[in-house]
């Protein structure tokens, strides 16, 4: 078993008005470990993906990084370890900034690298560790292709040197081919950098192609969680079989 | 024409529709070929800009103000829709041919009670009573699935979840029991169970209503779900069909296809890496603009546009930017 990165104990999460997203979740995801978080809409799988980035600060529980216990007030270092991808890569960049701007702004705010020049020279290692031509750095997300896009949201995530990411339905609004090259790029970071990383989804097979292991999660409780190859091929939990029997897959 | 062995609902022949972006005109569409018979369910699969919604919306009339038809034919029952003026599609479109649409958040009209959106159409044409039009509204929401539909046939679109508004659409497109339905990612935008229950509503449609279904779908798996036949386009062409969806899956003829199933990560079987096609298709302004060469016959039911070994090699390249 590997050194453990990220353990969340006994994670509970209400809403104002007493909507209970997350009950009592344990989770824990070991150093160079990609672990796949599955459920259907509205499951709490985004909600426990931002309690652990740290934009969702009233919860009770225990979180704990690299041995250290992580609280809502983080240090610079822990907010810079745990780093997050969205969704929407149409959404979550500023369509008026260039790719540089982009990354420059925030090496600039968490204090990374030592001068424009050491940071441009940053940035083209970033494009280069994310598939992407050094030219797009000065282009802006409007003119990209949405895997571009999502690439650029990656790097910008990187940039801080990160050692955990929580991708939030990373290839959700992204054509089956596109997301395919997203896929192996998440794989890469793994195999290249030792990235620890949570993967939400509630794509099955693209979860199967990527996680060491699975936590099922329905409405706020994980149900089941086990190496990739025990979900699929084994499935304890009523929910994980039909959500195993819900999922399309090529004859 | 005395070949036609099964008798197509809807035919597109050599279908081409030129973008005008300022003086240039482009190729949007370049020769699309297909037919659908009745309860046949055809699969049209493809990336984004590839062209197939664009081809649905050219069969309904619904093609933006900067896009014509330049050259081909789309039939229903034998008879040409794009001709006569325009007076044979009027007909046909929301009775004989009719579409579901990917968004039904934004498709339906959210100050419209459900029910009265389903059948305001067919009631006008058949003249049903307010009473009439009513209890065919509680038939159709049945029909696809809603429970309790006396209930949600006074409801507004927002008080409905995603599942059930993809319902009222398909519910709306039944309505006139038409010949064919046009389906435009009915369920890129919902849940893998709800998607799983949509997609069984369809397959049941299929066979209850007789209808030919054209889906279309980026994802390779959903039409494999339950489509009879597949056509795959690439940059505005046909680059390969089946009327057999598993013989076309099991041993795809174009290096395009065969790069397009390698994407496609999988619930069962071994787990390999991805084929990811990180540079995609020629966007519009860089397409040939030559004409689309003519599809050849490889196997029965089977065509498959011409390649050369230089386009095996573009498609079987690995992932580069």
């Amino acid at each position: 078993m590997t050194r453990n990165e990220l353990v969340a104990e006994g994670l509970s999460v209400t809403f104002p008005g007493g909507m209970q997203a997350l009950r009592n979740v344990d989770i824990r995801v070991g150093a160079g470990e990609i672990v796949g978080l599955v459920g259907e809409s509205g499951s709490g799988k985004s909600t426990l993906g931002r309690v652990i980035v740290g934009l969702q600060n009233s919860y009770s529980g225990a979180l704990r990084f690299a041995d250290e216990a992580l609280t809502p007030r983080r240090t610079r270092p822990q907010r810079c370890a745990i780093q997050m991808v969205f969704q929407d890569p149409y959404a979550s960049l500023d369509p008026r900034m260039t790719v540089w701007q982009l990354i420059h702004e925030l090496m600039v705010v968490h204090r990374i690298g030592t001068g424009r020049e050491d940071r441009r020279q940053r940035c083209e290692d970033l494009m280069r560790r994310v598939h992407l031509p050094g030219a797009l750095l000065d282009s802006r997300p409007t003119s990209m292709s949405g895997g571009q896009r999502q690439r650029v949201a990656i790097a910008r995530a990187l940039a801080v040197n990160p050692r955990f990411l929580v991708a939030d339905e990373p290839t959700a609004a992204l054509d089956v081919s596109v997301q395919a090259g997203i896929i192996n790029l998440f794989a890469d970071l793994r195999q290249e950098m030792g990235l620890s990383q949570l993967f939400i989804s509630h794509n099955l097979a693209v979860v199967r192609s990527l996680c060491d292991r699975v936590a099922v999660i329905y409405r706020g409780e994980i149900v089941e969680m086990a190496p990739t190859g025990a979900i699929f091929d084994a499935p304890q939990h009523d929910y994980t079989r039909q959500l195993l029997a819900a999922a399309p897959d090529l004859p | 024409m005395q070949q036609a062995i099964k008798a197509d609902a809807l035919q597109i022949e050599g279908l081409s529709v030129a973008a005008q972006i300022g003086e240039k005109s482009y190729k949007a569409l370049d020769g699309v070929t297909l037919s659908v018979a009745r309860g046949e369910a055809r699969g049209l699969v493809g990336e984004s800009g590839s062209g197939k919604s664009l081809t649905l919306r050219a069969v309904m009339g619904l093609l933006p103000a900067n896009l014509t038809v330049t050259a081909g034919a789309i039939r229903f029952d034998g008879r040409d829709l794009l001709g006569d003026g325009g007076k044979l599609l009027h007909e046909v479109r929301g009775t004989g041919i009719s579409m579901v649409f990917q968004e039904p958040a934004v498709a339906l009209n959210p100050v419209m009670k459900v029910g009265r959106q389903i059948v305001d159409g067919v009631a006008w044409r058949r003249g049903l009573s307010g009473r009439q039009a009513k209890e065919l509204a509680v038939e159709l929401l049945a029909q696809v699935g809603i429970k309790d539909p006396a209930r949600w046939v006074d409801a507004y679109p927002h008080q409905l979840s995603g599942g059930m508004r993809q319902r009222v659409m398909i519910a709306s497109a039944i309505a006139s029991k038409p010949d064919v339905i046009l389906c435009d990612e009915p369920t890129t935008a919902l849940d893998v169970t709800i998607q799983a229950q949509i997609l069984a509503l369809f397959k049941a449609l299929k066979t209850d209503l007789g209808a030919g279904l054209l889906y279309v779908t980026h994802d390779l798996s959903v039409v494999a779900e339950f489509c009879d036949s597949l056509t795959v386009m690439y940059a505005g062409r046909t680059v390969e069909q089946s009327d057999d969806l598993g013989a076309l899956i099991a041993s795809p003829a174009h290096p395009y296809t065969r790069s397009l199933l390698a994407a496609v990560p999988r619930i069962r079987g071994p787990i390999r890496r991805l084929r990811g096609l990180s540079s995609s298709a020629p966007s519009l302004t860089e397409r040939d603009q030559k004409p689309a060469p003519a599809l050849v016959a490889c196997g029965p039911g089977r065509q498959v546009a011409p390649f050369t070994a230089e386009d095996e090699r573009f498609f079987a390249r690995d992932e580069e930017v």
